[in-house]
């Protein structure tokens, strides 16, 4: 369905100096910065794949997703979608994708949500008769009736977006590409979300291409991953290697009132894990637990604590993204190795 | 190549005329910015008016460059109210779409980005034309028949100027998308824009009839595109071009519709290439 070959894009842009002098200098002569956003990149998707495009901020994410929907023309190499190539036939490819940016909304702003729709319907040319049937679909799985009249600048985030995500399926896309479409959104609305992409997925066969920061997002919708690290390819698999080995991590943060009662407990013969999937580190009267959550549960970490000690304060954290790439980094694929000697 | 190609005209119009419309229904959406624009419009045409009021009345002649002041007074109003309606401000709105990065949104539709914008100016002109400016006319001729016994143009004469005026929008738009495509290049076109709407307002006779301007420049600007902008369908108006002379001044503002339609789809077609989405 998506073929990307050696993609390449290059942004120039102008060195400035600092201070009064830098400027005036930069008035006469320019120097030009050439940044590589992506840095020859293959990759193969296939008809009806839920692929998660990853990679930390600035990584080059949107501008491959920018090159894949005809936005943006490549420096160098190729990309084809569905037989066309984007950048040179904008509007015919334009036909056949929806796209949802999670930080820009394509619904008429001053207008009634309706509306958006009823124009959209004109553009794509979508006929009277899949209209009603995909309005029908739509408002099943994104539930859009609740708010369907009301105008557009009015609309909560959660709500927004998946009028945005209606937006983009209602011409029924081979290709939905998703740039972070659960930004900013909260556990409920990711979840509908989410529930809403795979029941497309599984419908209409539709290939998606997801870009997020959430591994939540990664986890629930992906069988496949691809991440990128300053514009290059540093994995490309299933997600369930990089799930075992990095995915699983947990740290909890425990703020008790006195330190010696964390000392007396002994964790070991509570859960009888190794080091690499639960240990504990005190320093002062804050304690930091790293855990594989597989293997073990915050509640049941949170139950032997609360028993024996009194806790001031308690936080998770999961690992994010741009951890799990340092990480791939450091321990070094093929693809890092080469990386360091190019 | 153009997938809309296939498409008849009536489709192409069913597909692009939601964008005039949303237009019309933004603008109305803010009735607040509304009047205050009607009323900032018109206390720009009654400074303008009492300034020729005053070089009237300190000239001994009553007639400057073949304009009576009553000639004046109606050129003040109506070149005022064609310079607002022809100019949809397009370039500033392109400006805006590739500061803020949402012209990626537009790019991902099949349509096609010029006829789109096209269309929203439309929607701007159309408003317009209601709103303030046929009822500032209809208020100017009752009045200047009332003080001065002055009657409007013939019916054939408004007819002309009305085509005067089409083709004046279309230059306007085009060029205003020439200058537009600038910002691909600046990425802030605002300063610019001050600039650009300065000049405009001097050489396309908005501020002053070409007519006042010596001949050196005069001539000169008989090869530029910006007397057709605003001046051309004034002058008809007031019927001071008819006869050949109309359909001269109609078929070189034809010419520079086609010019300025080529230039913009060349300049697009660079522009585009060099596009850097901002803002994520």
């Amino acid at each position: 369905m998506i073929t990307v070959e050696n993609l390449t894009k290059e942004f120039k842009s102008y060195k400035k100096n600092p201070g009064f002098k830098g400027t005036v200098k930069g008035l006469f002569s320019r120097e030009v910065v050439i940044k590589k956003a992506v840095d020859n990149i293959s990759f193969h998707i296939d008809k009806g794949e839920i692929v998660g495009y990853i990679g930390s901020n600035g990584a080059g994410k949107s501008t491959t997703i920018k090159m894949m929907t005809g936005i943006l023309v490549p420096t160098a190499g190729r990309c084809v979608v569905n037989g066309i190539i984007p950048y040179e036939n904008r509007m015919e490819n334009a036909q056949q994708i929806g796209v949802v940016f999670g930080q820009r909304t394509q619904l008429w702003w001053d207008l009634p949500l309706t509306e958006t729709f009823t124009i959209l319907k004109e553009i794509y040319n979508v006929s009277d008769q899949d209209f009603k049937e995909r309005m029908a679909f739509l408002d099943q799985v994104l539930n859009l009736s609740e708010f369907i009249n009301n105008t557009v600048r009015t609309l909560s985030l959660g709500q927004r977006m998946r009028a945005d995500l209606g937006a983009a399926l209602l011409h029924n896309p081979k290709v939905l590409y998703l740039d972070e479409p659960t930004i900013g959104l909260d556990v409920v609305v990711k979840e509908n979300i989410r529930l809403a992409i795979k029941e497309i997925n599984r419908e209409f066969k539709t290939t998606v291409v997801l870009t997020t920061h959430d591994l939540g997002d990664i986890e629930e919708l992906c069988n496949r991953i691809i991440i990128i690290d300053a514009g290059k390819k540093i994995y490309d698999g299933d997600l369930k290697s990089i799930r075992d080995t990095y995915g699983y991590k947990r740290n909890m943060d425990i703020e008790v009132k006195n330190a010696d009662q964390i000392k007396a407990i002994d964790f070991n013969t509570h859960f009888n894990l190794p080091p690499e999937d639960f240990s504990v580190e005190i320093n002062g009267n804050s304690v930091s637990v790293v855990f594989n959550r597989n293997k073990i549960s915050a509640a049941e970490i949170a139950a032997v604590v609360m028993a024996k000690a009194v806790v001031r304060d308690m936080s998770i954290k999961e690992t994010d993204i741009s951890q799990i790439v340092k990480k791939i980094y450091k321990n070094g694929g093929e693809l890092a190795w080469t990386r360091s000697q190019s | 190549m153009d997938p809309q190609s296939k498409l008849s005209l009536k489709q192409k119009f069913k597909i692009y005329w939601p964008f005039t419309v949303s237009e019309i229904q933004g603008a109305l959406s803010y009735r607040g910015r509304f009047y205050f624009f009607i009323f900032a419009r018109l206390l720009r045409i009654f400074i303008t008016y009492y300034l020729w009021k005053a070089v009237f009345a300190s000239s001994r002649q009553a007639m400057l460059n073949g304009f009576t002041f009553n000639n004046m007074v109606g050129y003040v109003f109506i070149s005022y109210l064609t310079a607002d309606l022809v100019n949809s401000g397009s370039s500033r709105y392109i400006g805006y779409e590739v500061v803020d990065g949402s012209i990626a949104i537009n790019l991902i539709r099949p349509i096609n980005y010029r006829t789109r914008i096209f269309f929203t100016s439309l929607g701007s002109f159309i408003y317009k034309l209601i709103m303030p400016a046929l009822p500032i006319w209809i208020g100017f001729t009752v009045i200047s028949y009332l003080s001065v016994q002055e009657l409007p143009p013939a019916f054939t004469t408004i007819i002309q100027f009305l085509i005067s005026l089409t083709l004046s929008f279309l230059i306007m738009f085009l060029f205003e998308f020439c200058f537009g495509m600038l910002s691909f290049y600046t990425t802030y076109i605002w300063g610019l824009n001050m600039v650009k709407h300065s000049v405009l307002r001097f050489l396309t006779g908005e501020l002053i009839p070409i007519t006042f301007f010596p001949a050196a420049i005069r001539k000169a600007l008989n090869f530029m595109p910006f007397s057709s902008m605003n001046y051309t369908p004034v002058m008809v108006y007031l019927g001071k071009i008819r006869g050949v002379e109309y359909w001269q001044s109609i078929a070189i503002q034809a010419l520079w519709v086609v010019i300025l339609y080529l230039l913009g789809s060349f300049l697009w077609n660079k522009a585009i290439k060099r596009l850097t989405i901002l803002g994520g």
